[in-house]
């Protein structure tokens, strides 16, 4: 699994889908938010687009 | 609300990833699911009710049981904002 070196979405790509930032495979969690709307931990993480999250990336 | 489920151990993430799924398929008001290293064989289920982790749990035989309680999403800081822990071990 990849994810956003920024963002921390994950993808399959070498750059992030969202914000086109790198992408890395040293990656650990995994938070997936379903409705960011309504979501506190999406809100606390930040997270407003909908989508898979690692919870850190290096 | 923020509940944690109980899973087998080392297939936290499958578990979120199918429960996400099953959230998604059946439209119920999930809002988040998060796995972790640190908690190893349990998730946590962000719903909006005990009703909607029920639903959600329903038939679904990797989840273990519920952990009776919330959790707060103060509780979770440490794995959500990870500037905070870089920022204390330079306080240290
Ligand atoms: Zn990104």
């Amino acid at each position: 699994m990849k994810a956003c070196l920024r963002c921390k979405y994950v993808t399959k790509d070498d750059t992030c889908p969202i914000c086109g930032f790198d992408t890395s495979e040293n990656v650990k969690g995994l938070l997936i938010v379903l409705d960011p709307n309504n979501s506190e931990v999406a809100k606390k993480a930040r997270i407003d687009i909908k989508g898979k999250y690692v919870l850190s990336v290096k | 609300m923020i509940f944690a489920v109980r899973t087998t151990n080392g297939q936290e993430k499958n578990v979120a990833e199918a429960l996400a799924t099953k959230a998604e398929k059946e439209n119920l008001e999930v809002f988040s699911i998060l796995a972790t290293e640190d908690l190893k064989g349990y998730i946590l289920v962000e719903a909006a009710n005990k009703g909607a982790l029920d639903e959600l749990v329903r038939k679904s035989f990797k989840v273990k049981g519920i952990v009776p309680g919330e959790t707060t999403v103060n509780e979770l800081d440490h794995l959500l904002t990870p500037t905070k822990i870089i920022e204390n071990i330079d306080k240290g």
